[in-house]
This record gives C-alpha cells, sequence and structure tokens, in this order.
C-alpha cells in the first residue's frame, strides 16, 4: 500500500478532514497555495471569552516559530473544540493549518484525533516546507493531539472513579436515594 | 531606527530602508526579489513588481545536495529580466533569513550589485505599505554568470574539519536549545534531522536573532554588533570564522552581519552545517 493510501486510511475516520486532504492532492502547486491561502483568510482566532493576550507558555506550540499556540474547549458530548492564536502576521501556513484543524477536528471522536499521522502536514502543504516551517506546523498537531490525549485520560480517570463509587455506594446502602457525591463532568482547566 | 546609514556599519551600501525601497521601487534598473520560508507568504501578498526566487525550487539542486550551477542560475536571473547590471533588492519573512541566503548564494556566482531590505516583508507591512498579489512578468535577459565559486565564503566538512583541529573559531547560530543538544526530538518526529545532538567543538553560541532589535526586526548598529560578537564573545576580528546552522540559512544572516555590517574579512557559511555533521560518523562533536 502506497504512504497515501496508508494516510488515506488513517484519517478515514475524520471524514472532512479526508475529504479536504484529498482535494488538495488534486490540486497544482498554484491550485493548492491558493486554496491553502484563501483556508487562511478563513482563520478565526481563539475567542476572547476563553483567551487573551499575553497567551499563556502553556499553550504555545513547541518549535512553532509562528508563534502558535493552542487551546482546547471541553464539549457537552465530551469532545473538544480547538482553537488557535498565530502571532505571527506572516505565518500564513500556520493560520491555515490552524484553520484546517479547528474545522475538522474539533468534535471529533477524540481516539481518532490522537491517530492522525503528523505526515498528514506535507499531505496537506506539499512536499517543499522546510524542515524547520515542518516541525513547526506538525507541532500543531501534536499539540491538538496531547490536548486530546489528555482529555481521554480525565474522561477516563472520571468514569472509573464513578464506576467505583457507585459500586461502594450499592453495596453499602442500595436503597440511597440522595444526591451523588460523584464529581460532575466539569469543564476542566483552558490549555 | 531607519537611516541604515548612521548606523557605522563597514560596507552601509548593502542595506536599505523600507522607505529607500518605498522610493525606488519604480526604478527600472533595480528589482525586487522576496525569498521565504513559507511558500504562502509572497502568493498572499508582496511588495508590487517583486519576483520570488523559492530556496528550495530555485535555488538548490533537486538531485544532490549543492546549489544550482552556473547555467541554472542564469536561467533564473535571465527569468526575472534580471540583468548584470541589475541592482537587487532581496527581502522576506523570518528576518530576512532566506533573503540573506539568496544575496549569499549571489555572491557565489559574484552578482554584487545585491542589497538586502533591513526589516524585511513584516516592517514593510508593519509600516502599513502597499502590497500587491500579481506575479509581474519581466522581459528575458541576457544575463552571463561567472562559475560559481565556493572557494572563498562556502565551507565544506572537510575544511571545516581542518578548521576545528587548528582551534579555529566557529559561530553556532541555533537556538540554546539546538546548540546544547538538549533539543534533538519532539515526540514523535525528528528535529534537526541529525543522529546527535550537541555543536562543533569550539563554536560559540549567538543565535541569529542577536543581530536583530526585535521590535522593529532591522539590523542593530555595529556598535552593539560589535559588542555581541567580537567583545562578548570574542570572536576575533581578522582570523577566519565559520558560521553553522542547521542547513545554512540562518548562518547566511549571521555571515551578512559579520561580513558586511561589521566589516570582517574571512567569514564562510557551512551550509552542510548540523544536518552533515550531526550526522558524520567520526566527527567530534561538543554538548
Amino acid at each position: 500500500m502506497s504512504a497515501d493510501a496508508e494516510l488515506s486510511q488513517e484519517i478515514a475516520g475524520l471524514p472532512e478532514l479526508a475529504e479536504l486532504v484529498s482535494a488538495l492532492a488534486g490540486l497544482d502547486r498554484s491550485g493548492r497555495i491558493e486554496a491553502l491561502i484563501a483556508l487562511a483568510e478563513g482563520f478565526r482566532e481563539v475567542p476572547a471569552r476563553l483567551a487573551q493576550r499575553p497567551f499563556p507558555e502553556s499553550n504555545r506550540v513547541p518549535a512553532c516559530e509562528s508563534q502558535a499556540f493552542v487551546f482546547a474547549e471541553p464539549r457537552a458530548d465530551g469532545g473538544l473544540d480547538f482553537h488557535f492564536a498565530v502571532e505571527n502576521p506572516q505565518g500564513i501556513s500556520a493560520k491555515a493549518l490552524a484553520a484546517i484543524l479547528a474545522r475538522t477536528l474539533s468534535g471529533a471522536p477524540l481516539e481518532a484525533v490522537k491517530r492522525v499521522p503528523v505526515e498528514v502536514v506535507e499531505q496537506i502543504f506539499g512536499r517543499e516546507l522546510s524542515l524547520g516551517k515542518s516541525l513547526g506546523l506538525a507541532g500543531m498537531l501534536l499539540a491538538v493531539q496531547r490536548e486530546a490525549r489528555e482529555r481521554m485520560k480525565a474522561s477516563s480517570h472520571l468514569a472509573s472513579f464513578a464506576s467505583s463509587h457507585a459500586s461502594s455506594h450499592a453495596s453499602s446502602d442500595a436503597s440511597s436515594d440522595g444526591p451523588s457525591s460523584a464529581p460532575s463532568n466539569a469543564p476542566r482547566r483552558m490549555r | 531606527m531607519t537611516d541604515t546609514s548612521a548606523r557605522g556599519y563597514a560596507h552601509p551600501e548593502v542595506l536599505v530602508s523600507t522607505e529607500w525601497v518605498a522610493e525606488h521601487q519604480n526604478d527600472p534598473s533595480l528589482r525586487l526579489v522576496e525569498s521565504n520560508e513559507d511558500p504562502l507568504v509572497y502568493p498572499s501578498g508582496h511588495l508590487a513588481g517583486a519576483v520570488e526566487i523559492d530556496w528550495a525550487r530555485d535555488l538548490n539542486d533537486a538531485l544532490r545536495r549543492d546549489y544550482l550551477d552556473r547555467a541554472g542560475f542564469e536561467r533564473l536571473m535571465r527569468s526575472h529580466g534580471i540583468g548584470n547590471e541589475t541592482t537587487v533588492v532581496l527581502y522576506g519573512d523570518k528576518n530576512n533569513w532566506w533573503a540573506c541566503y539568496a544575496f549569499w548564494i549571489f555572491q557565489l556566482f559574484g552578482h554584487r550589485k545585491a542589497k538586502i531590505m533591513d526589516g524585511g516583508s513584516v516592517r514593510w507591512a508593519h509600516q502599513g505599505r502597499a502590497l500587491d498579489r500579481s506575479v509581474p512578468s519581466w522581459p528575458q535577459s541576457s544575463y552571463s554568470a561567472p562559475e560559481r565559486d565556493d572557494s572563498r565564503i562556502r565551507a565544506f566538512r572537510d575544511q571545516v574539519l581542518a578548521h576545528v583541529a587548528a582551534g579555529r573559531p566557529l559561530v553556532d547560530v541555533r537556538s540554546p536549545e539546538e546548540f546544547t543538544g538538549e533539543r534533538l526530538h519532539m515526540a514523535a518526529y525528528p528535529n534537526e534531522g541529525a543522529l546527535r545532538g550537541g555543536h562543533i567543538p569550539g563554536a560559540k553560541s549567538v543565535p541569529w536573532a542577536r543581530a536583530i532589535v526585535p521590535e522593529t526586526g532591522e539590523f542593530r548598529s555595529a556598535a552593539e554588533l560589535a559588542r555581541i560578537y567580537f567583545e562578548e564573545q570574542r570572536l576575533p576580528r581578522d582570523e577566519e570564522i565559520v558560521a553553522y546552522c542547521r542547513i545554512g540559512e540562518r548562518s547566511s544572516h549571521t555571515w551578512f552581519v559579520l561580513t558586511y555590517l561589521l566589516g570582517h574579512p574571512k567569514v564562510r557559511n557551512y551550509d552542510g552545517s548540523w544536518t552533515e555533521w550531526g550526522n558524520l560518523v567520526g566527527v567530534p562533536i561538543e554538548r
């Protein structure tokens, strides 16, 4: 199986991303550039209700020279919405990728988000990127995946806590109808 | 700080301000050339009349790790209507990393009529100056280039090995984390494209960005630069210096600073840089 076909299979669980990658693959260099610039122009910075300048260092994307920041906002369905800031006014590629990741990964199954291979960056931007640029852009995806992993970990701890708490309640007082003391699924710290 | 002629540079003629460019933008003897790291920057808006020279597509040989040859350089210059007497003004993103890289390659072919626009395209945009999306088409020129001369300002692996063995000075312009070898890998993605992290023995660490005023993106004055390179880092003013980074682009920036702004007579750019040295079998490194 070719590397491109493998990649398509790996992102098949993210139909919007898969569709976009496939559409970009069908364009020549200038068509791809125009499409990416249009995506960059659609970039919307993280809403002020979630984060304001100076953005926390904990949200900074490592190795990204466009000074990108990633923020994950918990959704009621257990997923995450992803938001970005790009401080370098010439970080056009970073803005394009931010727009793509925000659009295609927000609300997506976290397991699928976690599994997106970094090679998708090359698929999106083509093979002409410098190593530094590739690393910075890959860093944006990796930062999103870190958020997804942490959210999954937190959810799994919560589930196991709730399950053990429920079984201990059941064994000690099966008839209790009082308020549960299990923690609610409160929004986690904005990262 | 925009008056480049009042900053005490050894060769002030190679640096022009955005104001100067705005005044001379329509001069037919001048060609604006944008060179960026981000391939989306030029198509999303550039100085009117500027052509793009891409570091990967236009300046590098596609099949061997080397630069274009004489015929390739002639083709490139001719296609952009650059004649032997045309003054080329280079600028770009990343505080002119790639513009300085292109400038350095132009010097391998002896194109002396070349300048850098101080502050690059960010400064131009910050000043609210106009950007254009149309790609100009200049009449073909009849540019004639000499053979590429790698002997003066370029350093190759064996020369660097001899340089190190002789205890001569080097300047590593990468980030402090790259210099110490602390940053070699990001999770799941190889950083540096090198098997070893660290630096070439004896190199001084002077990240390229120290030459820039962060607020404006312009080069620091000659006095400030001399303090950094010659006083603080004790790099010699006349002994040969080798500058390197990861692939030679950031070190072109420092080569430009040392050679033209400080007037150092012998600086070579080691374009093999860490992607070569950090992968070589049997060469020493330091951390």
